[in-house]
């Protein structure tokens, strides 16, 4: 049937939307504020390493954690403030608990109700 | 009943039959009580208090039990000894059902009740063929004395209806039995079997006297087998019976009242020779008024001043005259008009004791059943609606209870779904106000900015509000979960139970008070 082609479809749309799920990266800069605030807005492309490397903005923390649980750190030389550290960990453990809620509620939940 | 039908008879055993078509009328139109002969209605007369008297008045008379009424005493030999009124009974009871076939265990039930009712009674038919067994031979020869006595063919052992059931006290008793129904053109008569026949049917005897009521006119004592039948005192006993059989309570045939005393008949009549007539229905009469109750006597004088009326016209004209004056003096005092008073107590009266009490037993039984199931139904009704009100206030209470935990849980689910989808999260709109921003992509990977210039204090705070906002999205991802399920069930309780299937959910999310989701989603409530 049609309807049930469509969600098969939606189904590995999902799927494939879960693939992407498969790794987590976090990345915790710092610099200053004012070199990636243009018009009001942060300018969050200039983070990203193919963004503008010429702003004073230095990648301090950064994490990798595998669906396999493997996980790669990467820590700037130097000394990290402890807040520092507290703020990326806090984002790791919640990025990662998120991606597991919502891995088990797609891929449980509706999988399962397209069947 | 329509007593006009009844006078015009000629002979009292006509009225008899007359009273008798009569009745038949009322017993159709359920007048009349019916003797308990279903196992509910003994069960009823079980429980009359009076039930043990009437069931020992009946053992007496067939000679089971050894007096008149039951009283505990003492037993003289071989030692004296202390018997309670319920060993006594008990005993009798055995007794009897040792004799009758039944197990005698001394308890009344309804199988020993039957046999008293066919053995003892004029009313209940007896099963001849089967107590003519050897078995019951005992037993069998006890009732036919008894009935042989009851009807003036028998002497009065000790002159006390008990029966005896002798093998000399029923052929004496057997051969004046005989000598009537032969003058009363009974073919056989001289027959046991025939005997039996008529003393066991009291129908078929008065039927037969009635038919052949000529043959008796002489009014004599016949002399014929045995001895002398007591013509006079053997119809009276077969009036007395047909009354006590119609419900005339009080009447208790064979009875017989105190030494014969003319109370009745003027002075000036004694020099005349009475007839035997004369004399056995002013003893009759003088027993009637002994026998029954002086409150209904006036209602029991009504029958016998019809019986009075036709006998009157039967006698020679010897007599006719001293009838006539006897039943002038009798019925004037005997009929005398009541007044209101006197009939309102002679209605009270049998509407307590007469058969119209059943009538009005019934009416007040029935009236106390309906008030009862009134009652109860009222108590139901009050209980359905303190029970619907209990309902209604728990409906409400989770009705309550569900509304507020589905506000507040999709309060968090919209809020905890809008910071899903929210890529980027700070504190505060203007960029540069903020300590910390983080970006989040689709894929869960995430950005973090930090400001060189933000203090501990505030980085600690973003960390606090992130907490708190991923405490919302986890309790949205939760709440979505549990929806997802929860429609799932709905379908297919819908599908089962129809409308019913949402009372069912408002009650399953009640029952979510207390479990995980609800403490995690109560936990993401107070974040605000």
């Amino acid at each position: 049937m049609a309807d049930q082609s469509g969600l098969s479809a939606m189904a590995e749309t999902l799927k494939t939307a879960v693939g992407d799920l498969a790794s987590l990266e976090v990345m915790t800069y710092t610099g200053s504020i004012s070199a990636v605030v243009k018009d009001g807005k942060f300018q969050w492309d200039k983070l990203l390493p193919d963004g503008d490397t010429t702003a004073d903005i230095h990648l301090l923390l950064a994490t990798k954690i595998d669906i396999d649980g493997d996980a790669t750190h990467f820590v700037a030389s130097g000394e990290i403030p402890q807040f520092m550290l507290d703020t990326h960990a806090e984002a790791v453990r919640n990025g990662s608990e998120y991606r597991t809620q919502i891995i088990n509620f797609l891929v449980g939940k509706v999988s399962g109700i397209i069947g | 009943m329509d007593e006009s039908a009844i006078k015009p008879q000629e002979t009292y055993l006509d009225v008899l039959v007359s009273i008798e078509k009569q009745l038949e009328v009322n017993q159709k139109a359920n007048v009349i009580f019916a003797l308990p002969e279903t196992e509910a209605q003994f069960k009823t007369l079980q429980q009359d208090k009076d039930f043990k008297k009437v069931v020992w008045r009946r053992l007496y008379a067939l000679g089971y039990a050894d007096r008149a009424k039951l009283k505990s005493r003492w037993q003289n030999v071989p030692e004296r000894r202390f018997i309670s009124a319920k060993s006594l009974y008990k005993k009798a009871v055995e007794r009897f059902q040792k004799d009758a076939g039944t197990q005698p265990d001394g308890w009344v039930g309804l199988e020993t009740w039957e046999s008293l009712q066919e053995l003892f009674t004029f009313e209940h038919d007896t099963h001849l063929n089967k107590w003519l067994k050897p078995q019951y031979q005992h037993v069998l020869h006890r009732a036919i004395h008894l009935r042989l006595i009851i009807l003036g063919f028998a002497e009065k052992p000790g002159g006390k209806i008990q029966a005896t059931g002798t093998s000399r006290a029923l052929t004496a008793g057997l051969a004046r039995c005989a000598a009537l129904l032969g003058h009363l053109n009974v073919d056989q008569a001289e027959a046991f079997a025939t005997c039996l026949d008529y003393i066991f049917d009291i129908d078929k005897l008065t039927k037969r006297v009635a038919k052949n009521f000529s043959h008796l006119q002489s009014w004599s004592a016949l002399s014929d087998g045995g001895g002398a039948v007591d013509v006079a005192g053997f119809l009276k006993s077969l009036l007395k019976i047909e009354l006590w059989l119609y419900g005339f309570e009080g009447i208790m045939p064979g009875h017989q009242g105190p030494e014969y005393q003319v109370r009745y008949l003027p002075p000036v009549q004694r020099h005349v020779k009475k007839a035997p007539l004369a004399t056995a229905l002013s003893d009759f009469l003088d027993e009637f008024k002994v026998d029954v109750p002086k409150e209904t006597q006036h209602h029991s004088f009504r029958l016998m001043e019809l019986a009075l009326v036709q006998l009157a016209q039967l006698d020679d004209d010897t007599i006719r005259q001293v009838h006539a004056a006897e039943r002038s003096a009798l019925l004037s005092k005997s009929i005398e008009p009541l007044t209101n008073k006197q009939h309102q107590d002679l209605r009270k009266y049998m509407c307590k004791t007469g058969f119209g009490n059943w009538l009005f037993d019934g009416l007040k039984r029935f009236y106390r059943w309906l008030k009862s199931v009134a009652s109860h139904v009222m108590q139901s009704i009050y209980e359905f609606r303190r029970k619907l009100k209990m309902l209604a206030v728990a409906a409400k209470r989770i009705a309550s209870d569900t509304f507020s935990f589905v506000r507040r849980g999709m309060k968090v689910l919209v809020d905890g779904f809008k910071y899903l989808v929210q890529p980027e999260w700070k504190m505060f709109d203007k960029p540069e106000e903020n300590a910390v921003l983080l970006w989040r992509s689709a894929d869960m990977d995430s950005l973090v900015f930090v400001n060189t210039q933000a203090s501990a204090e505030q980085v600690h705070a973003f960390n606090e509000q992130f907490r708190k906002i991923m405490i919302r999205v986890r309790a949205a991802i939760t709440i979505a979960n549990w929806l997802v399920n929860e429609a799932i069930n709905l379908f297919k309780d819908m599908a089962i139970s129809g409308p019913l299937a949402m009372v069912t959910l408002l009650i399953r999310i009640y029952k979510m008070r207390g479990s995980q989701e609800f403490e995690l989603m109560k936990q993401a409530y107070i974040t605000y």
